[in-house]
């Protein structure tokens, strides 16, 4: 008998997965949960730039040395509700390379410091209107571009009239990093869009066609996001003769903010296991893996608080922090990949978070 | 990172260089090489098609693909690895390491040219430009050039029909060993395929992607006799604009999108390794992220088969259809507990298993 493909393919695609896929409506409450931590912490991006704006506005408007501290402490704001969310690499974020615009970050071949700092010697005007800098290259219109021209190399001349070119750079990028920041924040507030596709699976969805999907999804935020920090953010101290308190290759090496950023990256996949309440898909089967992974986020956070002290503990006691960090960084990886993914019904083999 | 010299590589060989010599051809029905992991160790092994593993021989790190020519077969290491093992399966001669030079590193995979050259698509990580490093087995396989790929981040490749053309998929993606797995360019990503010239190296055609799809890495590929090349596609962007993960290119005519329809989902966005059939003009695809295999005709691109199977992602033809294995340790109908085959299985040749 010959079966329609289409027939045929609905019947292999009912077939389960290797491995038990949690399903009902724990699993629902557990997605609806997530993508409210989500859409929270992505408000939270949107408020702080937007306070960065009112900030830097003010800076122009009035220069002086309070004004511009105001906007440091503003832009340290913006950075940590960013870095909350910068792991969590899912949905709109992807979209029209709206991280990028937050961030542009790793910037080996130093993009976007070249651009910033041509924007600054050749007095550019397009950088100074948040319309046209929409225009311009991503790495000229995010945080890292603000941290240059807020902290970078003559960053005292903002608190002078002699400053006012900056400013309005400085201005019109925060304005960019507000717009970006509420683009997606309302793209996870939309009742129809992602939040709902993601916490209710459908097979008429482009993305989130069934609960797998989604739990994949989120397993990989978990796994993808913690090697991200231990590669990307960690490994920079661990290099011979790093600076403890912003190794090269390290973000935000001239605010100061490398380490709370790190804490900060950290406490947003946290936030969102604890948001998730994941604890509740398989309580009962997998209660100690859940106490375990709590238990490492609250010791890695404890580390990175303690490294992160003011005032800063001795330079010997950071490198032993870090390191610390960096163990337990790629513990939690392994954990997540290789014991969080089957507990979710998951592939957790070796290659299942590799694209190669 | 480390960087595998010939006399440590040979010297971790140890005892399975003298378990290595076999007669394949004596061994029945064809045969399949791939790269695999069983705890801490790492091999390159030679299988029939029922999965029985015939031999095994250690390799320094994790393996990807293997390639055949001048009667050797050659083990990559996965990027960013940076060693190579040729083996000859008739036995003899010995086996022959080598690896990539400073400021480079293997991406997995190469083919052997018309001229008997072993071209290998290398990583210029500094420059963050795609190389073929070009190998001459005549010579122990000592490095003798080099040819650019015109892109970034080369992975598979392919001599076409007639050996006058290699096409050679570039991901798009720029990535350091210093950063892990962290892609260094998303906004500014060009994936593209081009055909160069077999003999010299020579630029002949660059097909590049809409502006849309710039995150839809090319990446692995195969091809049927009429010298359509099938290439398999990795999209780094939000799920929900997934393009078509499977395009054909041909020389002088550009892409074709061969979209899954309603199994396009199932693949998450990977396509971890394309064979082609050239017996039945079928093309099978897999993804190791969807649990996920599928066989189109490769003229139409109209889906055949769908199979569900965890950690799936080997394949190779095999008589009328395909083998396939998985990070699981499945091969065809046998399961290896414990053991985990690598992305790619390579169907041997008659002529590589006679050692012409």
């Amino acid at each position: 008998m010959r079966i329609p493909t289409a027939l045929a393919l609905s019947l292999v695609l009912a077939l389960p997965a290797a491995a038990e896929t949690p399903d009902g409506p724990a699993v629902e409450a557990a997605l609806s949960a997530a993508a409210d931590t989500v859409a929270t912490g992505y408000e939270r991006v949107a408020t702080s730039a937007e306070a960065l704006v009112t900030a830097t506005d003010a800076l122009c408007a009035e220069p002086s040395g309070t004004a511009l501290t105001r906007a440091r402490d503003a832009f340290a704001d913006a950075v940590l509700a960013w870095s909350r969310m910068e792991p969590i690499r899912f949905g709109p974020i992807l979209s029209d390379n709206a991280a990028e615009r937050m961030h542009f970050f790793p910037d080996r071949r130093g993009i976007g410091l070249r651009q910033v700092q041509a924007a600054l010697a050749e007095t550019d005007p397009a950088v100074t209107d948040p319309a046209t800098l929409a225009g311009r290259s991503v790495a000229l219109q995010g945080l890292g571009t603000a941290e240059y021209l807020l902290h970078g190399t003559e960053a005292g001349t903002l608190a002078t009239p002699e400053g006012a070119f900056r400013c309005d750079f400085a201005a019109a990028v925060a304005a960019r990093l507000a717009a970006t920041g509420q683009e997606v924040a309302d793209a996870w507030a939309d009742p129809e869009g992602i939040a709902r596709r993601f916490a209710h699976p459908a097979p008429d969805h482009a993305d989130f066609q069934s609960v797998d999907d989604a739990l994949r999804t989120l397993v990989g935020v978990f796994t993808n996001g913690m090697e991200g920090i231990h590669d990307g953010r960690v490994a920079p101290y661990l290099e011979d003769g790093a600076d403890m308190t912003g190794p090269r290759g390290a973000a935000w090496t001239r605010s100061g903010l490398s380490g709370p950023a790190i804490k900060a990256n950290l406490a947003g996949l946290r936030d969102l296991f604890e948001g998730a309440r994941i604890e509740s898909l398989n309580a009962g089967d997998h209660a100690p893996l859940w106490d375990e992974i709590a238990f490492e986020f609250d010791n890695l956070l404890a580390l990175m608080g303690a490294f992160t002290a003011d005032p800063p503990p001795p330079e010997a006691e950071r490198r032993d922090l870090i390191g610390a960090v960096w163990l337990a960084t790629g513990t939690l990886r392994d954990t997540f990949g290789g014991r969080m993914a089957p507990a979710l019904g998951q592939s957790a083999a070796f290659s299942v978070t590799d694209g190669d | 990172m480390a960087q595998f010299g010939r006399r440590a590589l040979l010297q971790g060989l140890g005892a399975g260089l003298a378990a290595w010599p076999f007669r394949a051809a004596a061994a029945a029905g064809p045969l399949f090489a791939a790269a695999l992991v069983e705890g801490d160790a790492h091999a390159i092994a030679i299988l029939d098609r029922d999965g029985a593993i015939l031999r095994r021989l250690p390799l320094p790190g994790r393996g990807h693909d293997v390639t055949q020519g001048r009667g050797w077969l050659v083990a990559f290491a996965r990027r960013p690895g940076t060693f190579a093992l040729a083996i000859d399966p008739a036995g003899g001669r010995a086996p022959v390491a080598f690896a990539a030079p400073p400021g480079r590193h293997f991406y997995g995979h190469g083919v052997f040219t018309p001229d008997g050259l072993l071209a290998a698509t290398e990583n210029d990580y500094e420059a963050g430009r795609g190389m073929l490093g070009l190998y001459d087995p005549s010579d122990g396989f000592a490095r003798i050039g080099e040819w650019p790929t015109h892109g970034i981040g080369p992975h598979d490749l392919a001599l076409l029909p007639g050996g006058a053309r290699l096409a050679v998929a570039n991901g798009g993606m720029d990535t350091h060993p210093d950063t892990g797995r962290e892609i260094l360019n998303l906004a500014f990503m060009e994936p593209s395929v081009a055909f160069l010239d077999a003999r010299d190296g020579t630029l002949l055609e660059r097909h590049t992607l809409p502006a849309a799809w710039s995150r839809h890495s090319t990446r692995h590929m195969d091809l049927l006799p009429d010298g359509s090349v099938f290439v398999g596609c990795q999209w780094q962007g939000a799920a929900a604009e997934c393009p078509p993960l499977l395009l054909r290119f041909r020389f002088g005519e550009g892409h074709a999108a061969l979209p899954l329809g309603a199994a396009e989902r199932a693949f998450d966005g990977y396509v971890g390794s394309v064979a082609a059939n050239p017996a039945r003009g079928t093309v099978a695809l897999t993804s190791p992220h969807g649990d996920v295999a599928a066989v189109v005709e490769g003229a139409t691109g109209r889906l055949l088969h769908l199979h569900r199977q965890a950690e799936v992602c080997g394949v190779a033809p095999a008589g009328a259809g395909f083998v396939r294995s998985s990070g699981t340790g499945a091969f065809g109908p046998a399961r290896h507990a414990g053991l985990a085959f690598d992305n790619h299985v390579l169907a041997l040749d008659p002529a590589s298993r006679a050692g012409d």
